[in-house]
This record gives C-alpha cells, sequence and structure tokens, in this order.
C-alpha cells in the first residue's frame, strides 16, 4: 500500500515537471534570446552557454540600432507609450459602459435583456478578422482610422464583453437585499448603487478590469489593420525589427519581453489583493 | 456496525482540526444523530463516512472492514444529499429505482412504490427533478437513500426543505422504516427536533468536539456539560452563575437569591457553579424566588413566560395557562432533583438532581470548612 | 383603533403581485395600528415576503394602496417611506462596521454626528451589542449579526417594522431569547410591526394578531389563541399545532343530544351545530385531547403504537387501530414502549368540524368557544 502510494507520487511528479517544462520553456527561450546577438541566436547548432549581452535591450531603450546595412531607427518607447494608453483608455471607457450595463442585466428582467447580453458576449467568438475588412473601409470614410479614438472605440470589442459578463456574475452573486437594506434606510438609488453595489462587486471589477486590460495589450490584429506606425502599440511594433536585412530575432526577443513585463508586474501586484479581495466572504450573509 | 476511531480532519495545511479525535460506535440497526449547530464538524464526519474527504487521522470501520481508504462507491453507503444531487435525466422513479437489481423474492418497483407512498410523492413519480419543488425533490433524494440495501444510510439534513407539519409525519415515519429494516443510519442535522424525535442516540458536536453522545433522555437530564445542556432542549436550559455559600449557592451580583440546598454535598465553598434550570421544571406561584413577567403567551398547548429575575432572563414552560401579567411580581421555585450544576471554568457537570435526603453529616462538615 | 391606524399606522389594500402570468398576492388588504405586531403567517411560497416587500416599496410590479402614518406612500419608493426592515439574511453591509451599520438610516437623515453617535450606542447598548461595535459583520457571530440587523431597523424610530422571518437563521438558544426580548423592544419602539414567520408558535408568542396567509389569500385574521382553537380551514389547522392536528374522515349525523359521528369504531356526541349532517366532513382531533390508557376503557379503542417522538417536553404516539387508521396523541411525561398496545380516546371538547368539499371549518365545540373566549 505505502509502496504503491510511492510509486503514485512519483509518477505524479515526473508528470507535472513534463508539463512544467512543456510550458515555460519556450519562455525561457525567448528571455534567453533577448539577451543573445543576432549571430548567437542563428548559430547552429546553439551553444549551450552563450555569450550574454544587453545589447538589444540598450538599442530598444536608446531608440538606434546599428545593423551591418546602416541604423535603424526604433519607436519602441514610442509604442510601450501607445499600448499604455490604448489599453488604459480602453478599459476605463469598457468601465464607464460595461459596469452600469452589467449592473442592469443582474437586477433587472427586461424584454430581451438576456439576448442582448449574449449578443454582446458574441462578439468575442467571431475571429476579428470577419469585422476587420468592413471596419478599415468605413473608418476611413468617417475620419476614425488611425485615430486613438478609433482604436479605442474598436478595443471595446474586446473589453467590453469581458467586462460586462464577469461584472454581472458578481453583482448577481450580491444579495440585492443589502442594497434594499440600504435603500429602506432613506438613501437614493444612486447612492446605494455607489456606496454598496459597487463597493461589494470591487474584486470582480479589478480582476475584469485586470483581464481586459491584459486582452487589450495583447490585442495585435486591430492595431495592425487600423493603425499606422505611430499609433501601433507593442505587439505591432516588434513587427518592425523583420527588417529587409533580415529579422533581428534578438530585437524582437527583447520587445517582447519589455511589453510583457506591465502586464506581468500588474497582474503580481493585484493577485495579492484580488485573493484578499475574493476571500471578503462576508458578501452572502 | 460503524466504528469511527479516534477521527480526525485538517483541512490544507491548516492546523486547526475541523474534527478532533471522535470516537464513536453505532451499532447494527441502529439509527443515531449527529447534532450540531454549522461548522461544528458533523458534515466533516459524514463527509468522511461517505469517502468524499479523506480522514486525516484514524479509521473507519463498517461491518468489520475497514473503508476509510476506499473510494466511495465501494464503502456500501448509501447517502441522501442536503444538496438532493438527482439525475436530472431521469425521473424520480427511476431515480428512486436507480441501481436496485431485481432479486428473487425482490422487486425493485414494488420497493419504490412503498417508499413513495411513504414520503407521500406517489404522484410527481413520472416527473423529472427540474421541475419539482425543494421540498419533492428533497423527498425523491430521501427515497432513493432510503431504497438501497446499504450496510449504512447516511441522511444530510433529509427534510430541511419540507413543511413543518409533513416533517412532523414523515420523522416518524422514516423512523418506523429504519426500524423495520433495520437499517443503520446516521443523520447530520442542527434541528435538535429532528435528531430528538427520531434518533436512538444522539451525539452532539461543537467545535469539532463530541460533546455528548447518548440517548435524548441522557442528554435531557444529565447533559455531560452546559453546552449541551443550554444546547439541547427547547426553550433552551436557564444558566445562572452562582457560587457556592454557607446556606446553599448564591446567585451572581444578588446576595438575596439563593437556593438552600439543606443536606447537600456541595463542591468547596466560594467555588463558581452555573446553576442549570429546563423551563419546564420551574413551578410559578410558589418557591423561595421571586421574578417580574416579561412576557406571557398561550402557544395553544402551552404556555411561555418570560421573566426577569435582576436582570437575568428566565424562560418558563408550563403545560396549563399562567395567569400572570406582564410586569407583576409572581415567586417561582424548583424541585431539588430538577437542580443541574455546572463547574463555572470547564462547563462540566457536576451534578444532576440533588438528593435532599443525604446524611445531614456532610451538610456540617462543609459548614465547618473553610 | 381605526382612526390610530389611518394617523399613525400601516394600511395597505388591495396589495396584489403578479411575476409572470401567475398571481402570488390577490389583492391583500390589513391594517396595523402603532404599537400593534400583526404577524403574517404561511408555508412557504405563500407570498408572505413578496407582500412585506411590496409595503416597503421594494417590489415594482405589486399594485395597490399603501398608507403609512396617514400618508399615502404608494407612488414613494422604499427611501420615502420612514420603515425599518429586518431581512431573514441580515443584509448587513459586509464593508461597513457595525457601527456604520447600525448608523446608516441616521447618516441618510444628515443627522449630525453626536446625534448619530448617542443613538447608534443607545440602541447598540439596549440589544447588548455595545462591544461589537466596531467591528465587521463577518467578525460577528449569529447572533450578533442578528442583532446588529435588528438594531439598524430600529434606530431611525420609524412609524413602520417590517420583519421578515428573522430569527429563522439562528440557533435555538438566540431564538428564544429574541422571542422573548422581542416584545419589549416592539413595544418601546411603538411602531405598527409586521413580523413574517413560518413557526407558528413565535406566531402565537409575538403576533397581537396572526394573518394567515395561503396562495396570496389572508384566509384568516384573528388573535392567536383564536386561530389555534379555530382554524378557519383544513389549510390553516395543518399549520398551526406541533403535532399536527389529526383529520379524520367522516359523516355526521344529527340525533336530539347533538352531532353524532362514528370514527374508529367510536359513536361520539358533539356539541355543535348541524349543519354538515348527512355530507363529507373531516373531524379535526387535537394531539393532545386524545387520552390514553394502558388497559382496555369504556369507550376507547385499542391501536399499537406505531412510533415514539420526544417532543420538547411532550412526547408524540403515532397510533396505528386495527383497522390501518393512523392518529397521532401527545402527552406530558413517560411514553409506553414502541409497539405495544394502548387503548385511546377522542376527547371531544375542543373537537373541530371541517367540510371536505370546502375546506372550511363548519363547527366547533362549544367547550373550545367558551375557553377562547
Amino acid at each position: 500500500m505505502a509502496q504503491a502510494d510511492m510509486l503514485w507520487r512519483g509518477l505524479r511528479g515526473v508528470a507535472l515537471t513534463l508539463v512544467v517544462v512543456f510550458f515555460l520553456f519556450p519562455i525561457f527561450w525567448i528571455v534567453l534570446m533577448s539577451f543573445e546577438t543576432n549571430e548567437t541566436v542563428l548559430q547552429v547548432p546553439p551553444t549551450l552557454t552563450p555569450h550574454l549581452t544587453l545589447q538589444n535591450y540598450v538599442a530598444l531603450l536608446s531608440g538606434k540600432l546599428n545593423t551591418a546595412t546602416g541604423i535603424i531607427n526604433i519607436t519602441f518607447l514610442h509604442n510601450l507609450w501607445n499600448s499604455v494608453l490604448l489599453s488604459t483608455c480602453s478599459v476605463l471607457v469598457a468601465l464607464i459602459l460595461g459596469v452600469p450595463a452589467a449592473y442592469a442585466f443582474a437586477r433587472f428582467r427586461f424584454r430581451g435583456g438576456e439576448d442582448i447580453a449574449f449578443t454582446l458576449l458574441s462578439f468575442r467568438f467571431a475571429p476579428p478578422l470577419l469585422v476587420l475588412l468592413p471596419l478599415t473601409l468605413y473608418f476611413q470614410d468617417i475620419g476614425l482610422s488611425n485615430t486613438y479614438v478609433g482604436l479605442i472605440w474598436i478595443y471595446q470589442l474586446i473589453c467590453l464583453p469581458l467586462i460586462l459578463w464577469i461584472v454581472r456574475g458578481y453583482f448577481e452573486d450580491a444579495s440585492p437585499d443589502i442594497e434594499y437594506a440600504y435603500r429602506v434606510d432613506g438613501h437614493s438609488w444612486w447612492k446605494a448603487f455607489t456606496k454598496i453595489a459597487i463597493p461589494l462587486a470591487g474584486p470582480g471589477i479589478a480582476a475584469a478590469a485586470l483581464l481586459s486590460f491584459i486582452f487589450a495589450w495583447n490585442n495585435f490584429v486591430f492595431a495592425l489593420v487600423l493603425a499606422s506606425a505611430d499609433k501601433q502599440p507593442v505587439t505591432v511594433g516588434a513587427l518592425a525589427f523583420v527588417t529587409a536585412s533580415g529579422i533581428q530575432y534578438g530585437i524582437i526577443a527583447a520587445a517582447i519581453v519589455l511589453s510583457i513585463l506591465p502586464t506581468l508586474a500588474l497582474a503580481l501586484y493585484a493577485q495579492r489583493w484580488l485573493v484578499e479581495g475574493l476571500s471578503l466572504g462576508a458578501v452572502k450573509g | 456496525m460503524l466504528l469511527l476511531d479516534h477521527l480526525s480532519k485538517a483541512y490544507g495545511r491548516s492546523t486547526v482540526r475541523a474534527v478532533k479525535d471522535l470516537s464513536l460506535q453505532i451499532e447494527d440497526g441502529e439509527f443515531i444523530a449527529l447534532l450540531g449547530s454549522s461548522g461544528c464538524g458533523k458534515t466533516s464526519t459524514l463527509r468522511m463516512i461517505a469517502g468524499f474527504e479523506a480522514a486525516t487521522e484514524g479509521s473507519i470501520t463498517l461491518a468489520g472492514r475497514r473503508i476509510d481508504g476506499l473510494p466511495p462507491a465501494q464503502r456500501r453507503v448509501a447517502m441522501a444529499f442536503e444538496g438532493y444531487a438527482l439525475y436530472p435525466p431521469l425521473t424520480v422513479e427511476d431515480n428512486i429505482g436507480f441501481g436496485l437489481a431485481a432479486k428473487p423474492g425482490f422487486d425493485p418497483r414494488q420497493r419504490v412504490r412503498e417508499l413513495a407512498d411513504l414520503l407521500e410523492i406517489g404522484p410527481i413519480l413520472k416527473r423529472k427533478p427540474a421541475g419539482l419543488s425543494g421540498g419533492q425533490q428533497q423527498r425523491a433524494s430521501l427515497a432513493r437513500a432510503l431504497a438501497r440495501d446499504a450496510e449504512l444510510h447516511l441522511l444530510d439534513e433529509p427534510m430541511g426543505q419540507l413543511e413543518p407539519q409533513l416533517r412532523a409525519i414523515l420523522r416518524g415515519r422514516v423512523k418506523a422504516l429504519t426500524k423495520a429494516r433495520g437499517l443503520t443510519s446516521v443523520l447530520v442535522t442542527h434541528d435538535q427536533t429532528e435528531a430528538n424525535a427520531m434518533a436512538d442516540r444522539i451525539a452532539v458536536m461543537e467545535g469539532g468536539v463530541l460533546q455528548q453522545y447518548g440517548t435524548p433522555t441522557e442528554l435531557r437530564e444529565q447533559p455531560a456539560n452546559l453546552f449541551v445542556a443550554t444546547f439541547f432542549g427547547e426553550p433552551p436550559m436557564n444558566a445562572l452563575p452562582a457560587v457556592v455559600g454557607n446556606s446553599g449557592l448564591i446567585l451572581d451580583g444578588d446576595d438575596n437569591t439563593h437556593a438552600s440546598l439543606p443536606g447537600v454535598t456541595l463542591p468547596p465553598l466560594g467555588t463558581p457553579v452555573v446553576l442549570g434550570l429546563r423551563p419546564h421544571a420551574i413551578t410559578l406561584g410558589q418557591g423561595d424566588w421571586a421574578a417580574t413577567v416579561i412576557s406571557n403567551r398561550w402557544l395553544g398547548d402551552e404556555a411561555h413566560v418570560a421573566l426577569d429575575m435582576g436582570g437575568r432572563l428566565i424562560v418558563v414552560v408550563a403545560h396549563h395557562r399562567i395567569a400572570a401579567r406582564t410586569g407583576s411580581v409572581i415567586p417561582l421555585g424548583f424541585a431539588p432533583r430538577d437542580l443541574h450544576l455546572f463547574d463555572a471554568k470547564t462547563g462540566q457537570a457536576l451534578m444532576h438532581g440533588v438528593q435532599t435526603l443525604s446524611s445531614q453529616t456532610s451538610f456540617t462538615e462543609r459548614k465547618s470548612g473553610p | 383603533m381605526n382612526t390610530a391606524i389611518t394617523k399613525n399606522g400601516l394600511h395597505a389594500q388591495a396589495i396584489r403581485t403578479a411575476f409572470g402570468k401567475t398571481t402570488v398576492l390577490h389583492d391583500v388588504s390589513l391594517a396595523v395600528a402603532p404599537g400593534e405586531t400583526l404577524v403574517l403567517f404561511g408555508p412557504s411560497g405563500s407570498g408572505k415576503t413578496v407582500l412585506l416587500r411590496a409595503i416597503a416599496g421594494l417590489d415594482p410590479n405589486a399594485t395597490g394602496h399603501v398608507t403609512i402614518a396617514g400618508r399615502d406612500v404608494t407612488t414613494a419608493g422604499p427611501e420615502g417611506r420612514s420603515i425599518g426592515v429586518a431581512f431573514q439574511n441580515f443584509a448587513l453591509y459586509p464593508h461597513m462596521s457595525a457601527r456604520e451599520n447600525i448608523a446608516s438610516p441616521l447618516r441618510a437623515r444628515k443627522l449630525p454626528e453626536r446625534e448619530i453617535d448617542e443613538k447608534v450606542s443607545a440602541i447598540a447598548k439596549l440589544l447588548k451589542i455595545d462591544h461589537v461595535l466596531a467591528q465587521q459583520p463577518r467578525a460577528l457571530s449569529n447572533g450578533q449579526k442578528q442583532r446588529t440587523a435588528l438594531a439598524r431597523a430600529l434606530v431611525g424610530s420609524p412609524k413602520i417594522l417590517l420583519m421578515d422571518d428573522p430569527l429563522r437563521n439562528v440557533d435555538a438558544k438566540l431564538r428564544y431569547e429574541m422571542r422573548m426580548e422581542l416584545p419589549r423592544l416592539l413595544r418601546r419602539a411603538n411602531a405598527a410591526a409586521v413580523y413574517v414567520t413560518q413557526d407558528y408558535r413565535e406566531a402565537m408568542a409575538l403576533g397581537d394578531r396572526i394573518a394567515v396567509l395561503i396562495d396570496g389569500h389572508i384566509v384568516q385574521l384573528d388573535d392567536p389563541e383564536r386561530v389555534y382553537a379555530a382554524p378557519a380551514s383544513v389549510a390553516v389547522a395543518r399549520l398551526f399545532g406541533d403535532p399536527p392536528l389529526n383529520l379524520v374522515p367522516c359523516r355526521p349525523t344529527l340525533a336530539n343530544d347533538g352531532l353524532h359521528v362514528s370514527v374508529f369504531g367510536l359513536d361520539l356526541t358533539l356539541s355543535m351545530a348541524g349543519a354538515l349532517a348527512g355530507r363529507e366532513a373531516m373531524l379535526g382531533l387535537r394531539p393532545d385531547s386524545i387520552a390514553i390508557f394502558a388497559d382496555p376503557q369504556p369507550g376507547a379503542v385499542a391501536a399499537t403504537i406505531a412510533a415514539v417522538t420526544p417532543l420538547h417536553g411532550k412526547v408524540v404516539l403515532l397510533l396505528r387501530t386495527q383497522a390501518g387508521d393512523e392518529i397521532l396523541a401527545s402527552q406530558v411525561g413517560r411514553a409506553p414502549e414502541t409497539g405495544s398496545t394502548i387503548w385511546f380516546r377522542p376527547e371531544t371538547d375542543t373537537a373541530l368540524l371541517y367540510d371536505t368539499e370546502t375546506g372550511l371549518l363548519a363547527g366547533e365545540a362549544r367547550t373550545a368557544t367558551e375557553e377562547a373566549a
């Protein structure tokens, strides 16, 4: 019995290790790549002890890359700024629109309510390319093409459904009696919403905001098609290193590492109090 | 026979035990209840017996077979779930008869029909769970558990969703059925009325610890500690802090209210104690104490009277009408044999029912003490 | 009393609520005077909570008129009705301290901080929760949560107090404590109180009057002892009493000395009017008016004891006659063994007679009437 137990435990350990290696190796690889020069990256067979360098990062941050064919100007920091701007504004707009809507869907039963909510979610089902072509055409017509406003608008396709569905669940979980009690005390509907409903759904709103921020940040297709160089976020910006003189693997890797740092930091930071908030078990009395 | 031997349960890496060193023996054909408020450990215990959770320490033996290492399906245990857990695609009839095989002399359909009659769900046998009320689903779940021939039947709050009147009738019927078929049953409930009505023996739990395991009469007449005394019995026992004085017991904060108990061997002078009196054991209109009536209601078959005695709430139940107005001061008393005495520090029972005929010498001895 | 109600009490008229095509409340009306406690009693799903919510203004689907202290509040929202509500699940604000929870109705009125402090402290002291005011609700015990919720309902001295089964989720000890304390608190608050419960004992212990609500209709509205002594219908009778009333099918016949029924092979004489003579009826017998004997007695029927269940200082016996009829009896004191044979005799002095067709009360024994009077 005890032996079988040990064997079982050992097998489980091996299986877990395999899974972890399978998923984490690419990340390890890309981090490693970001510290190598293009030459060592392309070396066959790859060395296990490559010469590590910071030159990729230096190039990205200084905005200049020296290559065999000359100096390439890099707009990476500007791309990073675009990412921050687009993602933050998109999430803010989605929160302003989505939280009251989520509340309405959670608390009130109205004709077609379920259908509307489902339609909004269904935006997530279709591949973005489905809507991209017509969008490009009429964005050009109404002058929204290649503007921050237009991009933020399009990003609502990503953020709004997420926020709506996650936050709605949180509103539904909180007993409406708590809001009723507050209104019976003599507070207005609006106060009950802002002082009771929103704080109680706080962890959910934060989680939804975080998720939609990450989704917006990682978006590629919308920005690729609808934005020109000066409005492009980092995800698209990294493509600039696929140059005529070759692909700058080292630099792309460094750009990717830098671009995931903000979301990673945000997720790690938020995780702590998200968990704390989620265990605020008193919501259901 | 079900034997729980030094059973403990800790969740995760927590050192807090949800169940602490629980040992319990349930005889064949016996109906016992695990009684306690939420978080007392009764549900964890049940889940360990059923096999949904592994015991951290200890063993579980059912009918001579260690079952604590076995998966639930191999434990020969039937269970009625608090959350019903009916199979949605099956009708109530098929749910109840699920897994029952026809044998010579045994017709599953016959058993399903009997149980349906017993639990009054005959009219809904052909329906599916989704359209049924909570009470109907609960009875279907109970019927499914009782239909099976198992070594042990676990009933987890099996009647919580029923109307009080139906519940009152079904308690008697279910108990009679388990006795007729000789089923060994464990009822998990927070409702002492249910435990009282159905169980041969009741295990009262609190804070993961077994407080007392005994027949309803034992729990009522000889509660092991103050917790059991005030938890078991409706309305709860009146608990009055007191100290042992020269002439008997002196109630706290009130030098004038004594319980004179001549000829009784009491704990040493000055010992803090708690005096316990059942609401049914107090007589109104005569006695050495006096209290102000707060409320007096006749509830159809008994009177509930609340009194204020020097800031202490005393509840009295009488089986006849009490003529006392709110605000009036009336005498009250009790027979020494109805008195319970608990250690104020540990809560352990010191004595149940004082024998007033004990020798006079012990009384004098006590008096001459420090 | 009527003027008092119009001036200071609660008047709900023709309250009707429907969810989709199902009507939950059928034009229910009730009036409660200040200082009075009306208990809304009924099985789950009978519409008690729905009615309470309609009075509180929490149900936008409800139609009818609600007058509070002479003011028509039908169109007002819950914040404009000056009511206090105690919810079944307490509905405390989890992100505020107990003190802020209780202070909420006073804050809504924008009272000065000092006055808020004084009032919160006073009510907290009265409810014995002054030592936990700084705590968040999740740190409170069930009993403390419940008292906090009550304090919040009472602190603003509302004209109307609505309580939705507030003792349902607390253990027996706390339930009895509160049951004994509540009448005093309610008297002091002097509000018109509506109290919802499913527990008939609680209804009798707390109610000045009881309104029995079944399937969205008030089927009986009377003082507690009257409802117990003479439930207006079979449905009410089933709800009032633990163990419940025995209902024995019979067909009464009229004779010179009163109404006769034949049940369990016995011929019983009922001292009541003969409206039901010759029709299908049900004889209602309280379990505590079934006399039990260890030996054969004149006018007593033999039965075996099918089950013995102790119940709060009483013992309930399920008796089975040789003909297979079941009847519940209850008694105080020692019970006979299960399986043993006893003899029982129904005492007819509190008997009730119901019309099987309508389910309505058709007659009650005269002694029962006198006792209740």
